[in-house]
């Protein structure tokens, strides 16, 4: 029997683990295990949040490079993140027009609505048998047109506003307070069920679908359930947390280097490990260079655009 | 035919005669005693006024009515009638001078705070600055800030075009005073220098008083910021509002070097020994509402708030940046009035939060 892939997701779980344990007794003030209100309102909900947020990219980028057959999928391909910045822009640059106490609701509504948008759409093509090339194309369509937007958007709107977007444009893990944690846990509850009952129709779908449609699966069905799965993943993260780049797409990478199985139900855990451990690994980071307050962004896209790039060297063919 | 001929060569004679304005004499120089980014040169006919950072120093010249001399400079009017303004720090001396109907454009007139403006036809001006549409209001000056236009070289095509554009380099100025004294440089092109140099010092003379006052009283902690995607953004330890703090007698905490905004891990603002005696939030809450649902603020919510909104127009905006920034007096005063609470001031701007 091949250990190799239950060697390798032990591995990642004990990385999650001894890295989320880093993170709670360590951070910008130093070793810490005294002060409760750093511990419980500070180190916690970051903890938590990047692990599920991480995890959650990182399942979505699997998902999207299953049904795209495209190594190089990830969740700003289809546009639903940004269909899910669009809300945002909306939520944020209109919150003067809503109650103080809605404001925080109205932005995850807002990015649910954005991202659902862009799904319904995506989903109707899907059901209209568009290939997958023109969804690609349809997806950097409807980032090219929500980018737009969003720039009148800017444009026309106060500085506050303006600013606030900004902010949240630039993502963190560390936005959300305890109060918010129990919201984001339940909707990273909902989606890893989600992920949990699709491993053995993802199995016979990455065969091919004629063999899937053999086995006895809906495939229209399950495309467009896969799709909804992704755009809830993406918009629950993106609502929360602002865009966070390249978790999506590097994550399955290196989850298949260490399993080196196709096996979806091995290789999705390790992905979502491997997601929330380089969203820890990427806060770490950012605690050690707390005085030049880098961005989440700018960490992820040192790490990941090398890691791409060597992908894209060793997969070399000749056309 | 010779006549003409002889006209035209007596006319170019004495063009070349006529002596360059620039080595006229100097009557009096005007150099700020807070601002560092301009000077106005006073001469017989005319005032060359130099704005601008080393290197790049602009001077032109500001005058109505001919000149006994040649300039190679741009001129500007001395009597605007015709006004276009891109920042509400630029239009605060207007109220001043009583000239508010002087404003004909400004770049997001939702901003202004001063209702005389809000009753009169002034024409939204874009961020760009374009050519045709500030053509199209005939502007005796357009006054406006490096980041909307690319610098000297843009203004040079935009004075090509014949249009009077001008950059203001109060947001430069570090001292509340010296953002105050640029009044002193706008007003050169209403004529009106003089008048707005006299209102300067009435502003500074109350500033030094309200800073001596301030020495008598105990120095009292002041936190300033609030929580921003996660981090604590607070002013820098040697902004205007930093400079404000310690003149009105109060021990700025998480103080930097710098001038420019901080932002600190939440950790090390929850580590800090030093018990603030007052939290000047730099965010638009009406109340504490938005405070208690956020535990990370749990230490701080023993400290009196205050914020800078009482005076917002209609759309949000605030005055604060309009007239707070002409009248560092009154700043100071509000800010002076929150850190001690001695009852001798009422409030302008700032307010507590309940």
């Amino acid at each position: 029997m091949n250990t190799r892939p239950t060697i390798a997701l032990l591995s990642f779980l004990a990385i999650t683990i001894l890295l989320s344990a880093i993170l709670f007794v360590y951070g910008e003030a130093g070793f810490n295990t005294q002060d409760q209100l750093i511990l419980w309102q500070l180190r916690f909900p970051k903890i938590m949040v990047a692990l599920l947020a991480g995890g959650m990219l990182a399942s979505s980028g699997l998902l999207l490079q299953v049904f795209f057959q495209n190594p190089l999928a990830g969740p700003d391909l289809l546009g639903i993140n940004a269909g899910a910045c669009l809300g945002v822009a909306f939520a944020i640059m209109g919150a003067s027009f809503l109650p103080v106490e809605w404001q925080g609701i109205g932005q995850a509504l807002m990015a649910m609505a954005g991202a659902l948008s862009v799904f319904f759409l995506l989903a109707f093509l899907v059901q209209k048998n568009l290939s997958r090339i023109s969804l690609i194309i349809l997806g950097l369509l409807i980032a090219s047109f929500t980018s737009s937007f969003i720039s009148v958007l800017v444009n026309m709107t106060p500085s506050l506003q303006v600013k606030n977007f900004l902010v949240w444009s630039m993502g963190s893990f560390q936005g959300l307070t305890i109060e918010d944690v129990p919201y984001f846990c339940g909707l990273a509850a909902l989606g890893i069920v989600f992920l949990a009952l699709m491993p053995k129709k993802l199995n016979q779908f990455i065969i091919g679908e004629n063999y899937a449609r053999s086995m006895g699966m809906n495939v229209q069905a399950f495309k467009f359930l896969l799709i909804l799965v992704c755009s809830f993943l993406v918009a629950s993260v993106t609502a929360y947390c602002g865009p966070i780049g390249f978790i999506g797409i590097i994550a399955p990478h290196l989850a298949r280097i260490f399993i080196k199985r196709s096996d979806i139900r091995l290789v999705m855990p390790a992905v979502f490990l491997v997601g929330s451990s380089l969203a820890l690994f990427t806060e770490l980071i950012l605690i050690f260079t707390s005085e030049y307050s880098l961005a989440t962004n700018s960490i992820l896209g040192l790490i990941g655009a090398p890691v791409i790039a060597l992908y894209l060297y060793k997969e070399r063919r000749v056309l | 035919m010779r006549f003409y001929f002889l006209l035209l060569i007596s006319i170019a004679s004495l063009n070349l005669w006529a002596a360059d304005c620039e080595s006229q004499k100097v009557i009096k120089t005007y150099t700020p005693r807070y601002a560092q980014y301009f000077k106005i040169h006073y001469y017989d006919q005319f005032k060359i006024v130099e704005s601008g950072k080393k290197p790049i120093v602009d001077r032109f010249m500001v005058a109505d009515g001919p000149l006994n001399c040649t300039s190679s400079l741009f001129k500007f009017t001395a009597n605007t009638k015709r006004f276009i303004a891109t920042s509400t720090t630029h239009v605060s001396f207007l109220s001043v001078l009583n000239m508010e109907n002087r404003l004909v454009g400004f770049q997001g007139i939702n901003y202004l705070y001063n209702s005389k403006f809000q009753g009169q036809k002034i024409q939204d001006i874009h961020y760009q600055m374009n050519a045709e549409e500030l053509l199209s209001l005939s502007p005796d000056l357009v006054m406006a800030y490096s980041a909307n236009l690319a610098g000297q070289k843009r203004i040079n095509e935009l004075r090509k075009l014949k249009i009077p554009v001008v950059f203001n380099y109060d947001f430069e100025e570090v001292h509340p005073l010296a953002r105050a004294e640029w009044m002193i440089f706008s007003a050169v092109f209403f004529n009106q220098d003089s008048i707005m140099q006299k209102y300067f010092t009435k502003i500074e003379s109350s500033y030094n008083d309200l800073k001596k006052q301030a020495l008598a009283f105990k120095k009292k902690n002041v936190l300033v910021g609030d929580i921003q995607n996660g981090k604590w953004t607070t002013c820098g330890g040697e902004s205007d509002l930093a400079i404000l703090i310690r003149d009105a007698g109060g021990n700025l905490l998480l103080k930097s070097t710098s001038r420019e905004t901080q932002t600190i891990s939440l950790e090390k603002v929850l580590k800090i020994t030093e018990k603030a005696d007052v939290w000047l939030t730099q965010n638009t809450w009406e109340n504490l509402v938005p405070l208690s649902k956020d535990s990370r603020y749990k230490k701080f919510t023993s400290v009196p708030a205050y914020n800078n909104t009482r005076l917002l127009n209609k759309s949000g905006f605030n005055d604060y940046w309009e007239r707070g920034v002409s009248r560092p007096d009154l700043l100071l005063a509000d800010i002076s009035e929150v850190i001690h609470k001695n009852g001798s001031h009422s409030l302008t701007w700032y307010k507590e939060l309940k």
